[in-house]
């Protein structure tokens, strides 16, 4: 990995016992890596060429399949839709609201399942979207605030009421989909990223643990569609991201980088794409092996 | 003996490690699995497939005979049933020791049943690593999804080596540079200075 700085790892190292559980977890399970009879990696070739071409010589056989989302829509019926995999239920009605916004217009913001933030950076992330003046979803789980339930400023609310709407979880794949989204302010946990990046949605990043300053990295250095917030960023840097990803030169470039990688995505998705046919040797090569 | 004779059809078990982010990525593969002609068996954790069941409806995973629920405990104990993750940290400590007896008897369990196919191959999150331990056993292909990002995966590969080189655990002066450029989250904080 080419110019990944200390901060740019995965979290778990962040630690000064050499004991720490998760940090020998992390090693424990790479160390038995090698047991598969293959390694599957939700990305696809063009994205991840080299770091790829690396994981190769230290895992077992190698199938990059993704994105799943894609490869999901383009051979799956509907047979299994009732089958969701959320564990907090979807609000629908945030699909109604972004039919009544227009094209790019709305700032989609999801912090993922685990991300807990303190009051204050609850309070300056909202003051940052109401002053951007933009449209926004925002998903608040119940648990997303540290040790309290999460309260919005009353003010917040009354300003804006028109613009913007809250909810406790959605399904993102239909929400990243949506015409209406124009940029997302993301954890940068691996779904959201390669869900957002297949879509065409440019990203604000603001990771909280394990591989998501990672992802940022690569969101913002390597693939281009990212900017970074930092983690303690007030109201105005909030408020001056979301415009510059909505509106300036920085998140039109990034939206152009974002589109690039979804036509990649799609084709390879598509018949006779890396991605599609990885899965089909998955299947043959590998899971429907029979010893003699 | 079996009453009745059991299909020929493939038989893919697959283990999520028991997280939103490892579920849903989990779960297109078995659907893509099953769009192939496998016989599923998705394997929640009990916690997690009480929470699926509230937040999909009680019926909602009761869809076709080939795609199937198990659970397995995730060995933290009695839990209140809240909608919340659980705590990563405690949950890896856990899923190390206490997941692989209980899945040893739900494969046990799928091979006598009269109803499924035998099982034929695992698909196990790279954190489940334990589900690779049957494969010598069962004489059956097990293969490993790692859900995080490639990036974020080869930079795991590489913390042992950041171990043997001293960049982590942290010392003094680690710990001072990175305090320096990265800011950090609370919990991290407290970790570091507990």
């Amino acid at each position: 990995m080419k110019d990944i700085r200390l901060k740019d790892l995965p979290t778990f190292i962040r630690t000064t016992d050499r004991n720490d559980v998760i940090l020998n977890y992390v090693i424990r399970i790479i160390d038995r890596a090698s047991k598969a009879s293959a390694a599957l990696v939700n990305t696809f070739d063009d994205l991840d060429h080299d770091v790829l071409v690396a994981l190769s010589s230290m895992f077992p056989p190698i199938y990059s399949v993704g994105p799943l989302n894609l490869l999901l829509d383009q051979t799956q019926k509907d047979y299994l839709a009732s089958i969701g995999p959320n564990l907090w239920k979807e609000e629908t009605e945030c699909l109604q609201w972004l039919d009544s916004k227009d094209p790019n217009s709305v700032v989609y913001v999801n912090f993922g399942s685990i991300t807990v933030m303190n009051p204050q950076q609850l309070v300056e992330f909202s003051w940052g979207l109401a002053n951007s003046k933009k449209n926004f979803l925002w998903i608040i789980r119940p648990d997303l605030v540290r040790g309290d339930s999460a309260v919005l400023p009353p003010e917040f609310l009354e300003e804006t009421r028109e613009r913007g709407l809250m909810a406790s979880w959605c399904a993102q794949e239909k929400v990243l989909k949506h015409s209406s989204i124009g940029g997302f302010l993301s954890h940068m946990g691996w779904n959201s990223t390669i869900e957002s990046l297949s879509n065409g949605v440019p990203m604000l990043c603001w990771p909280f643990f394990s591989e998501q300053q990672t992802n940022c990295k690569f969101a913002c250095v390597d693939w281009g569609v990212g900017m970074e917030i930092e983690s303690d960023a007030n109201r105005d840097e909030v408020e001056k991201l979301v415009i510059d990803l909505m509106d300036g030169e920085k998140g039109k470039e990034m939206k152009s980088k974002a589109m690039e990688w979804k036509s990649k995505a799609e084709a390879t998705t598509g018949i006779n794409g890396s991605s599609f046919m990885n899965f089909d040797k998955l299947v043959n090569d590998v899971l429907r092996f029979q010893k003699p | 003996m079996r009453s009745l004779p059991k299909t020929t059809k493939a038989h893919a078990v697959c283990v999520p490690y028991p997280a939103q982010g490892h579920i849903a990525p989990m779960l297109k593969v078995a659907k893509l699995l099953h769009h192939k002609g496998f016989h599923i068996t998705f394997v929640n954790s009990e916690y997690n497939h009480r929470r699926l069941l509230k937040s999909r409806g009680c019926n909602s995973l009761d869809v076709l005979p080939d795609f199937q629920f198990e659970t397995i405990p995730d060995g933290l104990g009695d839990q209140i049933d809240a909608d919340v993750t659980q705590d990563t940290s405690f949950l890896c400590d856990s899923i190390s020791k206490a997941c692989v007896v209980p899945f040893r008897k739900l494969l046990a369990k799928l091979n006598s049943s009269n109803v499924a196919p035998p099982v034929t191959c695992i698909v196990a999150d790279g954190g489940m690593s334990f589900a690779l331990d049957v494969k010598e056993e069962l004489q059956i292909p097990a293969v490993s999804f790692w859900t995080s990002s490639a990036c974020g995966t080869l930079a795991y590969a590489h913390y042992k080596h950041l171990v043997e080189r001293g960049y982590t655990p942290l010392k003094g002066t680690y710990l001072i540079n990175l305090l320096l450029i990265s800011y950090y989250h609370e919990s991290f904080r407290s970790k570091l200075f507990m």
